[in-house]
């Protein structure tokens, strides 16, 4: 035995000198560094002073809808300004100032701007909105929309006749950024940036009031989101290390909207009250790096740990004055998140420089809610007091990890092989653990310079031990209901994808991939879940400035779903089926020297079909569909050095049918008083003539 | 078992005794760096010279390539490519792209010398890094615009292997990634794999929170799986259904939710039009009064409907 060992030893060692042996010749193939002070680089032509372009003129939006303005910012009929452009100062002392700006007169505007001095500083600042229109024909009776307190007209009942007021449902967020990077040495850097994100507006928001009836109202929108980020890093040859501070303040200027009830029973529920997001604040510390040992010993890793707060006032637990003096078991909330995360790859180089390696990953986090537990006296639609209940504050703890070995034995092929799993522990849930772990591979084979295969294959099994379940903790849910999530799980994911290379100017690709879940030990919920994709791309390179191109892909989004209307009751299935086909293509390039020319289409059909059968027979809903199809054809005349025009045409058309909103106006559904939403229709010509100035 | 550690010596001896054969030719520098290279390359065949307009350009700049080892810098010493005769057959020490010889962890190494740190430190490990990702395959450093730091640009980089997100960004309901509102970068730092899915923090739910910090919480009633992972629910890339859901509801809260009553009952076609079933399955379904799904913070708001 003891010989064994030694004869292992020996081996060992003997693999390490040759390995050695090996570092140093590679070491020696490297030659020293050249004296450069000859190199003087007079080829080497830098254009100092400004360079890039700006680009003025006007659009024409025929007819815009919500859906088509809806973060284009393209909202009104008629003639805009739209003015952008993208350029750089270099100085010859190393000063520079980059800026790029799009949609200025619009509302989907973008401004950055980043200078300094290469090396040494840098300073950024940027601001950007995004606006959306998201009402399509909606209404409502209330008055005092994009406030906190909604009230419906005098003397208004819920009937066709009652008058209703058009509701916009937009918001705009702007995000203004700013940012500091100082490189004190050449291995050091400091970064600090901070972002400010506002978001106002309105949005549809509905409450539940006795019995089971409800309304729909706009609610509104005053979020600001403070961040601000601190780094310091040292990026050496053999260590790189970074230390992290993030900070991050939620604050909504709205914290409940009082509304009247439309479909008041008249037992005290006339006024109702609902909460919106509290305040809430975050910060985490972070230590991200890596460490090259030798040239075939690797590390890479990062530590951050985190907490999250949120005390927000809480509001009484009614409005009615009937429960106005029911105590609350605390003020506010207290609520407390903390969060860490653990996180190592190691890397090992069996080889020298091509060959085997293994790279072994460990990764463990943790979200642990330690938000006070407390017993609430709810009252139920502000009308009777509820049955007690207490908070679930939910923690989560996941470890995961994976062990890959990657073997390209010679320049054409690559095989990867490995194993993977994670687990999930959970507080205040049905399944306290779940287990999932699996194999995977993939070869990667290029039998020829114009071909490149790549297949991936994986096979996950999840373990949510019965045992382990920890109670019902949601409401008597049927005691078969496996909840997606933490049910056992088979997952099986296949992907090929062929790249093809004819000629030099010729890229064919060909992807297929599925994932295929089966929740077959589950008798209520989630039974199976299928998505599968096939793409084919082509590029053609027309001379040295254009090309043409087309795509298209298939997807199909598969599941089946179990239910029974209680314990013991007759099962209902009901499969949902959503596919969508996208394609285009585009043509680019050169008429003449000065003129150059562009197409693009693009169409995009969806079907969404679901098929309920409860346990009689089978009874499909009318099919989901949506019709996207664009087509932009463009002209640029390079006039003169400096000087350049374009002219841009598009139309867009849109069509769906959603038989959920269809036809379904405010009043249409007895008990709920709604938006009266229509899904999306339109057919937009927008025609844009640009200026182009270069410098 | 007792064979295994031997098995592994062996192993090892395998992969290790042919790294000694790798050893390559003398390699040396030219002599006068960059002006040796663009007496060729400064055509326009080439296409190089708007590297100069970049910060790969700078010659001011101590850290950049042009300061230092000019084209060199990347593409190693490349005399012996210089001197040939039949330069195609002769290529630069380090060369780059499809039709390069060098693996892709060859090429990255030239770009790693330098940017080794900031955004790039939890690259190795990740997965571009062992889909034999190079750098090159998605930035390109010779042009004067990068389009990866174009967020319109960028996505269409993405696309060339990310097919299906393609597909995505045209569906009913999106980000706006094909208007530039976001770009995939505003979510993922593809250099990094320290973050689940390549993200720009820690998991799904920070990323999400990143812009919509309102969801964060904790809230008095949270709701489990939002808690957990925001995906559950939401496709981010793109969803035929309102607001990236993965399903419509009913079915999508009825995945989990079974309680007598309500919840668990069947909602077919021939329901439309009753009173009984419309108010559950029509316009915004169950949130039409379940509306805080993302969690309350209203005492009286345990069955998240206010």
């Amino acid at each position: 035995m003891k010989r064994n060992k030694k004869y292992q030893l020996q081996l060992a060692l003997s693999a390490c000198l040759v390995m050695t042996a090996g570092n140093a010749l590679a070491a020696e193939d490297q030659p020293e560094a050249p004296d450069t002070s000859n190199w003087v680089c007079k080829l080497c032509v830098v254009p100092y002073g400004w360079h890039g372009g700006a680009e003025f003129g006007l659009l024409y939006v025929d007819d815009p809808t919500p859906k088509f303005a809806d973060y284009r910012g393209f909202d009104e009929d008629g003639v805009a300004l739209d003015l952008g452009g993208q350029g750089r100062y270099i100085g010859e002392n190393g000063h520079y100032l980059d800026y790029y700006a799009r949609n200025l007169a619009h509302d989907s505007r973008v401004v950055d701007i980043e200078g300094g001095k290469q090396g040494f500083y840098e300073f950024r600042g940027s601001y950007q909105e995004i606006p959306r229109y998201l009402g399509h024909g909606t209404f409502t009776p209330f008055l005092g929309v994009g406030t906190d307190n909604l009230t419906l007209p005098s003397g208004w009942s819920p009937s066709p006749d009652a008058p209703l007021e058009y509701a916009d449902l937009e918001s705009k967020r702007k995000i203004s950024g700013a940012g500091f990077t100082f490189k004190a040495f050449s291995r050091w850097r400091a970064d600090v940036d901070f972002e400010r994100q506002e978001k106002d507006g309105t949005k549809a928001t509905s409450g539940g009031v006795f019995v089971l009836n409800a309304a729909h109202w706009p609610s509104p929108l005053k979020h600001t989101t403070d961040r601000f980020d601190a780094s310091i890093e040292y990026a050496g040859r053999i260590l790189q290390i970074r230390g992290e501070f993030m900070g991050s303040e939620f604050d909504n200027g709205y914290s409940s909207v009082t509304w009247e009830n439309p479909v008041s029973v008249g037992f005290g529920d006339e006024l109702s009250r609902t909460a919106l997001e509290p305040d809430n604040e975050y910060q985490q510390f972070s230590l991200v790096g890596a460490i090259r040992l030798t040239d075939w010993l690797r590390f890479s890793g990062k530590v951050s740990s985190g907490e999250a707060k949120q005390n927000d006032p809480f509001l009484p637990y009614s409005v009615n004055p009937d429960y106005e003096d029911r105590p609350l078991p605390r003020e506010s909330l207290n609520g407390k998140l903390e969060t860490s995360v653990f996180n190592l790859s190691g890397r090992l180089l069996l080889e020298l420089s091509r060959g085997l390696d293994l790279t072994a990953t460990y990764k463990s986090s943790e979200r642990e809610n330690k938000t006070p537990v407390d017993v609430y006296q709810p009252v139920m639609f502000e009308i009777f007091p509820g049955s007690a209940r207490s908070n679930r504050p939910y923690s989560y703890e996941r470890s995961q990890g994976k062990v890959e070995l990657r073997y390209r034995p010679t320049y054409r092929l690559r095989l990867n092989a490995g194993y993977r799993s994670e687990e999930v522990d959970r507080t205040y849930q049905e399944v306290r653990t779940t287990d999932e772990d699996g194999f995977f591979g993939e070869v990667q084979w290029a039998p020829f310079d114009l071909v490149d295969v790549r297949l991936r294959l994986e096979d996950m099994e999840r373990d949510a031990s019965i045992s382990e379940q920890q109670g019902n903790y949601d409401r008597a849910e049927n005691p078969l209901m496996r909840k997606f999530n933490m049910a056992n799980r088979d997952r099986t994911r296949s992907t090929v994808e062929v790249d093809l290379y004819p000629t030099e100017r010729m890229g064919i690709s060909f992807s297929a991939w599925n994932t295929d879940d089966d929740y077959s030990e589950s008798v209520v919920g989630l039974t199976s879940s299928e998505e599968t994709a096939v793409s084919i791309d082509f590029n053609y390179a027309l001379g040295d400035s254009g090309q043409v191109y087309a795509f298209f892909t298939d997807e199909t989004i598969k599941s089946a779903l179990a239910g029974a209307d209680g314990a013991g009751a007759m099962p209902w299935t009901s499969n949902s089926e959503d596919s969508i086909t996208t394609w285009g293509f585009g043509v680019s390039g050169r008429i003449a020297e000065k003129w150059r020319y562009g197409v693009d289409y693009v169409s995009s059909d969806s079907d969404g079909e679901i098929v309920t059968n409860d346990g009689n027979a089978e009874a499909p809903f009318p099919v989901l569909t949506t019709e996207l199809e664009n087509i932009r054809l463009y002209v640029d005349y390079e006039m003169s050095e400096h000087w350049g025009f374009g002219l841009e045409a598009f139309n867009e058309s849109y069509d769906t049918a959603d038989w959920l909103v269809d036809g379904i106006g405010p009043y249409t559904i007895d008990g709920v008083l709604t938006m009266g939403e229509e899904s999306p229709d339109y057919d937009v010509n927008v025609i844009r003539v640009l200026a182009k100035y270069r410098f | 078992m007792k064979a295994f550690p031997n098995l592994i010596l062996i192993v090892l001896l395998l992969f290790v005794l042919p790294g000694t054969t790798l050893a390559e030719g003398e390699l040396e520098y030219t002599t006068k760096g960059a002006d040796n290279c663009l007496m060729c390359h400064r055509s326009d065949k080439w296409n190089v010279m708007p590297i100069f307009k970049t910060k790969h350009g700078s010659l001011s700049d101590p850290a950049a390539p042009s300061s230092n080892l000019q084209c060199e810098s990347c593409h190693g010493p490349s005399a012996a490519h210089a001197k040939a005769k039949n330069k195609a057959e002769q290529l630069p020490a380090v060369s780059f792209g499809k039709g390069a010889m060098e693996t892709a962890d060859e090429q990255n190494a030239a770009c790693q010398s330098c940017h080794s740190g900031h955004n790039t430190l939890g690259w190795m490990g990740s997965a571009h890094e062992s889909s034999d990702v190079a750098c090159v395959s998605c930035h390109s450093v010779h042009v004067e615009n990068d389009p990866m730091f174009d967020p319109i640009a960028q996505q269409e980089v993405c696309f060339d292997c990310h097919q299906g997100t393609r597909s995505d960004t045209f569906k009913a309901s999106g980000h706006g990634l094909r208007f530039g509102s976001l770009s995939c970068s505003d979510c993922h730092n593809v250099h990094d794999g320290n973050n689940d899915f390549l993200l720009t923090e820690d998991n799904i739910n920070d990323t999400c929170y990143s812009c919509h910090a309102e969801k964060r919480g904790p809230f008095l009633w949270e709701h489990a799986p939002v808690t957990d992972d925001c995906s559950l629910c939401h496709r981010p890339h793109g969803s035929n259904h309102p607001a990236l859901l993965t399903k419509r509801p009913p079915l999508l809260c009825q995945q989990c939710h079974s309680a007598a009553g309500h919840p668990a009952m069947a909602y077919t076609s021939e329901d439309i039009g009753t009173q009984a079933a419309d108010r559950f399955m029509l316009s915004r379904s169950c949130m039409n009064c379940h509306s805080q799904v993302h969690g309350s913070n209203h005492p009286s708001g345990s069955s998240q409907v206010r």
